[in-house]
């Protein structure tokens, strides 16, 4: 089943093409890596299917919802997590959480469980009372996680979500999101670290607000003959120009 | 007072406590002249006071270091004046243009007047930045904003220079093309010392030391670390639906963790051998044939990860077979 799908999604912003056209389609239980320079339209392309931004031209769907005609109802089935987290920091860990589930709508006899069950997967059970501001890098990343997760979103959007995270938390991050995909979530994963993009199924590279290339990493690696992401890329892009 | 030259900088039993807390514990470690030397561990483990004490910010509470040849429990203000150091923050003035700040810099560090003028010159070419010279700072990307925070950094010509976490947030293009720069600058005898996150940032150090908790728990080369480090082994499976494989090979023994890399998965096993046999059988019971598994090298983070968690249950050092 597709749960992402694009067709000539353009977004521009006064005589800047941030979007260009693009044409994707996203498997559901999928991770997919969108990756690209600062500025090349991954952030964009986020927000135009997460439907909090409206396209210039073109289609898109998400999880069955068209993205600009049915962005509420959209807004049911995904999550977003920008790059801040979107994190109250005079909030506990818990206030957070019942705040999400608050603005999701989520009755109080679910909260309980679903809270309890973020709380394990995401080892936050110990901070509880914590407030935010007081949690380190590693650990706010896990708490907007589950506070994106409040109402079991069928697609998860997220974007640099480990950047400035070290290594043993965004190692821990990462099993968090194989447990979800465990559960059929497709995960739409923004990055401008290439060897954290070698563990997406599919990647798409983004430049200047064009989808160069979009395959399976060892396809791309393959083809330009090299042994990293990051090398196939710098040689796609520097081909482009 | 440091004697050989071809030391930049050394440290011996350096220690830095904050009340009861040991944040850097009795480390020691000697960085070659021209070495790029990367500083590795997770947030909270000591890079950061011990970068803090080798620029002169902190005074230890027990050991010595020389940087440069100067004491850094004596001179600190000689240390100061004598490296470059550039942080993720960059420090630069948005509202002053490219120009500007860098004769602001010119000017804190001293730079003769008579050579302003030729080292301005000298420091906009090396980090191309010719085009966007009277532009305000404010609006440079982020990778342009990278190079001019190095090249203000530099504008003394130091032979020592300190990066904290210098590419956090920039994107791979621009870290490739700082990275040149870099190298072109350990390659005329400047040294680096430079902290990380990022694993393929570390690759290009020529030695690298591991710091957790407040020690060091490994240091070496990074191919020595990737192929003599880690006592676990790397296996690569290949199979088709490896997403749903993922769990269920989570079930076989000796399989310590399992992770997605594109279409294959990356286990984590003590014995190879036998873990090898045991997933065969697993996908010969199950009726698969087209499948591969093969050991293949470990990355950094693996390594890393793995020297961690046996640090937590044993301690010491990593020692090379």
């Amino acid at each position: 089943m597709i749960t992402v799908k694009t067709q000539n999604l353009t977004r521009k912003f006064a005589s800047l093409i941030a979007v260009n056209n693009l044409n994707l389609e996203i498997e559901e239980g999928e991770i997919f890596g969108l990756v690209g320079p600062d500025g090349a339209g991954k952030t964009t392309t986020m927000r135009l299917l997460a439907g909090i931004l409206e396209p210039t031209s073109g289609e898109g769907w998400v999880y069955g919802k068209h993205i600009s005609k049915e962005s509420e109802a959209l807004k049911d089935n995904i999550a977003y997590m920008s790059q801040r987290f979107g994190l109250y920091e005079d909030l506990t860990v818990m206030e957070n959480l019942n705040f999400y589930a608050d603005i999701y709508n989520v009755s109080l006899k679910e909260r309980t469980q679903r809270i309890e069950r973020l709380m394990s997967f995401s080892g936050l059970s110990p901070f509880t009372n914590r407030l935010a501001r007081y949690l380190s890098g590693g650990m706010k990343q896990k708490l907007g996680l589950a506070c994106a997760l409040i109402h079991t979103p069928k697609v998860l959007f997220l974007d640099e979500p480990t950047n400035g995270v070290d290594p043993v938390s965004r190692r821990d991050f990462w099993q968090i999101l194989y447990q979800l995909l465990k559960e059929k979530v497709t995960i739409i994963f923004s990055t401008s670290y290439l060897d954290e993009a070698e563990r997406c199924k599919r990647v798409g590279l983004i430049h200047k607000g064009q989808l160069l290339k979009c395959d399976v990493p060892a396809n791309i690696k393959r083809e330009r003959n090299v042994d990293t992401l990051e090398a196939a890329f710098i040689s796609i892009i520097n081909e482009s120009h | 007072m440091a004697t050989d030259n071809n030391i930049a900088v050394s440290v011996k039993d350096l220690e830095k406590k904050f009340g009861s807390f040991i944040a850097v514990n009795r480390i020691n470690f000697d960085v070659k002249r021209g070495e790029i030397f990367g500083f590795l561990g997770p947030n909270g483990a000591g890079k950061s006071t011990t970068i803090k004490m080798l620029c002169g910010i902190l005074t230890p509470t027990a050991g010595s270091g020389y940087v440069d040849g100067y004491d850094i429990n004596r001179e600190q203000e000689l240390i100061k004046q004598n490296i470059g150091y550039m942080s993720q923050k960059f420090s630069l003035y948005d509202d002053l243009t490219v120009e500007e700040n860098i004769d602001f810099y010119s000017g804190i560090y001293k730079v003769p007047p008579k050579r302003q003028r030729e080292r301005k010159e000298e420091i906009i070419s090396m980090i191309g930045i010719e085009e966007f010279k009277s532009m305000f700072t404010g609006i440079l990307s982020g990778g342009l904003k990278q190079r001019l925070a190095l090249g203000c950094a530099i504008i003394h010509e130091p032979k020592i220079i300190f990066l904290d976490e210098p590419t956090a947030g920039v994107d791979p293009i621009a870290r490739n093309n700082f990275w040149k720069l870099i190298k072109e600058m350990a390659n005329k005898g400047i040294t680096i010392f430079v902290t990380t996150h990022y694993m393929d940032e570390a690759e290009n150090c020529d030695r690298l030391a591991l710091i957790y908790q407040g020690s060091i728990i490994a240091m070496d080369t990074p191919i020595n670390l990737k192929t003599q480090c880690m006592k676990e082994k790397v296996l690569k499976i290949s199979v088709s639906n490896a997403e749903e494989w993922l769990y269920k090979l989570d079930k076989v023994e000796g399989i310590k963790e399992s992770a997605l890399f594109g279409t294959a998965i990356h286990t984590i096993v003590d014995d190879a051998v036998k873990v090898k046999q045991s997933i065969k059988k697993l996908f010969q019971e199950t009726d698969i044939k087209d499948f591969t598994i093969e050991s293949i090298q470990a990355s950094l983070e693996d390594v890393f990860i793995s020297l961690i968690e046996s640090h937590e249950k044993v301690g010491g050092m990593c020692e090379l077979k």
